[in-house]
């Protein structure tokens, strides 16, 4: 990435390229003598399933909040995260997440007029 | 003027002002993606309706409370309410996960009550002579000081310099994404026109800060909070907690007050300064983030001190070291109220008159804080999904709401997604976040210095304050590689 960046950066001249080029370029010195530091075995095995879920319900509502709207995108996701992860009072919680949206939608979008994806609900 | 400033301060409309401003602050603040410029900025018709006097006594103390606001959501739920709150989640937020949520409140508010009575203090005293003093340093000390700051924070980053320096590499490159002011080049954009303008910080913030809280809240079963112990939302402290804290809160305090005369310097960068310096000369730095006292009140303290500090250049001078101080200067000058050096001879008797009402509005807020913040406690004791499902809207509507642009969701989630990977592969996400802070000002700086210098390094030399302050940055990394060299000699060998 560092290498990518420097050689972009060689495009956009003396001034504006000074930083790029001094901030890649250390980037890239750093990540090399990193490399070279690292022992064998120093990486441990990450478990990936639960975070990977969670990292994909965060790319389904990026994808989902344009066209179906905030307070819908939200609330859904409220409700993934409170039933499926909420355990024996699964629905107590998300009653309670779903209540949060909304108050949270509305002091917003009433107090400060921030003006939310519609989405369906338009 | 003393008898005319009591007579001017104690009547019912400033009064109200006064608690008006701080009760709406405290609540500003806590909300992400507001903070106190927007929220000042939403109020300035106000201006129009009340006496000046009375209008910017609303102002200044929604901007003291705003600042202590913002690190509310920081220490309850992992999402800072402004970026200058963000240093406060290292261990105020572990401090609550560790079941004592009212001793992270106290000592958050301790500090800052403290920072910003020292803060009036000295504005009172030193509001003129020092603002002379920020007017000596030019580009190069500017560029210089960026550049020690950023090499401090390889000892931000555990036990191996080479993970930090590098992120904090890549934090200075991702700042100068997009486009040059002065060559109108687009720089990284890939065509984005949401991109031009550069990486908004609300979105990276509470995306590298508070998005991979969610991801480890509901990934990892054993993440449960330490139950709060019995009275653990009660916000006080014992005299021995509060003398424990005195030195780093006056380190802090002192950090805050000095940098927020320099203009230029966020108010994002100096409260990681801080936390650093508290690091480094901490008897325990291995600790620094995982919720003691001195990361906690040293961060505050700086942040409560550069507000007040920041509004020395800024009513003295007319040089704003602030967003929200710039807010204030507009309302100044709405007011009539030319900020500068004769304000303090024209309009002495108002400028003398918010400094009086700062103390007051600090008593409001400690009272508010003390009342208040017990019931952000009870935030950590929620199970696990309700308190992540919180953290996520707050943290898609504070990305939203700062720009209303669905581009910044897009992009809180997309650093949500690498600071967690930052986490797993144990980079360092602060010192990423402060390359980024950082890097705009030193870009700015260094090219003004090199355009006056026609193009010579040799300006960093010539300047002794520059050269100090290059010095203290090499000194920085040799001693973080030491350090680091240390710890791993230190380190039981592997079987």
């Amino acid at each position: 990435m560092a290498a990518a960046a420097w050689w972009q950066a060689q495009s956009f001249g003396p001034g504006s390229g000074l930083l790029p080029r001094l901030a890649s370029g250390t980037a890239g010195a750093l990540a090399l003598a990193g490399l070279l530091q690292r022992s064998p075995g120093s990486i441990e095995p990450i478990p990936l399933a639960r975070p990977g879920a969670v990292l994909l319900a965060f790319v389904l509502y990026g994808l989902a909040m344009p066209r179906l709207g905030f307070l819908f995108s939200t609330t859904l996701l409220a409700l993934g995260f409170t039933l499926g992860f909420g355990g024996r009072k699964a629905w107590r919680w998300a009653l309670a997440g779903v209540a949060f949206v909304v108050l949270v939608y509305i002091a917003f979008g009433t107090i400060f007029y921030v003006n939310f994806p519609a989405g369906i609900a338009r | 003027m003393f008898s005319d400033v009591v007579h001017a301060l104690f009547t019912v409309p400033a009064m109200l002002s006064l608690l008006a401003g701080t009760v709406v602050g405290m609540f500003i603040g806590a909300l992400p993606g507001i903070g106190p410029a927007v929220g000042i900025g939403l109020l300035l018709p106000l201006t129009y309706f009340l006496p000046p006097a009375d209008a910017l006594l609303f102002y200044v103390s929604l901007y003291q409370a705003a600042e202590y606001g913002g690190s509310i959501t920081a220490i309850a739920v992992s999402t800072p309410g402004a970026p200058n709150s963000a240093a406060m989640i290292l261990d105020g937020y572990a401090m609550n996960r560790a079941g004592k949520p009212g001793k992270a409140f106290a000592y958050s508010l301790w500090a800052t009550i403290f920072a910003s009575y020292a803060g009036i203090l000295g504005l009172f005293l030193l509001a003129q002579p020092i603002a002379g003093w920020a007017l000596a340093l030019g580009p190069a000390e500017f560029a210089a000081l960026g550049v020690f700051a950023l090499t401090t924070v390889g000892t931000l980053s555990t036990a191996a310099p080479v993970p930090g320096l590098l992120s904090a590499a890549l934090g200075v490159l991702l700042s100068t994404l997009g486009t040059d002011l002065i060559t109108n080049t687009h720089r990284y954009t890939f065509g984005q026109s949401s991109l031009l303008d550069g990486v908004p910080l609300v979105p990276v913030l509470v995306g590298m800060f508070a998005l991979p809280e969610v991801v480890r809240l509901l990934s990892d079963p054993s993440r449960v909070a330490a139950p709060n112990a019995p009275g653990s939302g009660r916000v006080w402290l014992t005299p021995r907690e509060f003398l424990a804290v005195w030195v780093p809160t006056v380190m802090g305090t002192t950090i805050g007050f000095f940098l927020g005369l320099l203009p230029g310097i966020s108010g994002s960068v100096p409260p990681w300064i801080s936390y650093n310096v508290a690091k480094s000369t901490s008897r325990r730095p291995e600790r620094f983030g995982t919720g003691i006292p001195e990361g906690i009140v040293a961060p505050e303290a700086t942040n409560a001190a550069v507000m007040h500090s920041t509004l020395i250049p800024a009513f003295t001078l007319g040089i704003p070291g602030t967003p929200t101080s710039a807010v204030i200067l507009g309302a100044m000058l709405i007011a009539g109220l030319q900020p500068g050096p004769l304000l303090f001879t024209q309009h002495a008797l108002i400028v003398y008159e918010l400094f009086a009402g700062l103390a007051i509005s600090t008593a409001a807020l400690w009272v508010l804080g003390l009342c208040s913040t017990s019931l952000w406690a009870r935030a950590s004791a929620l199970p696990r999904p309700m308190l992540a499902t919180c953290i996520f809207v707050l943290c898609v509507t504070g990305s939203f709401a700062s720009r209303s642009n669905v581009f910044d969701v897009w992009l809180a989630l997309g650093f949500g997604a690498l600071g967690y990977a930052m986490h797993v592969l144990r980079f360092s996400v602060p010192s990423f976040v402060l390359g980024l802070i950082l890097g705009s000002m030193i870009e700015t700086h260094l090219r003004q210095a090199l355009i006056i210098s026609s193009g010579s390094f040799g300006v960093f030399v010539t300047s002794p304050i520059a050269l100090a302050f290059l010095a203290a940055a090499c000194l920085s990394i040799a001693y973080s590689i030491w350090q680091g060299a240390r710890l791993r000699s230190l380190a039981p060998a592997p079987p």
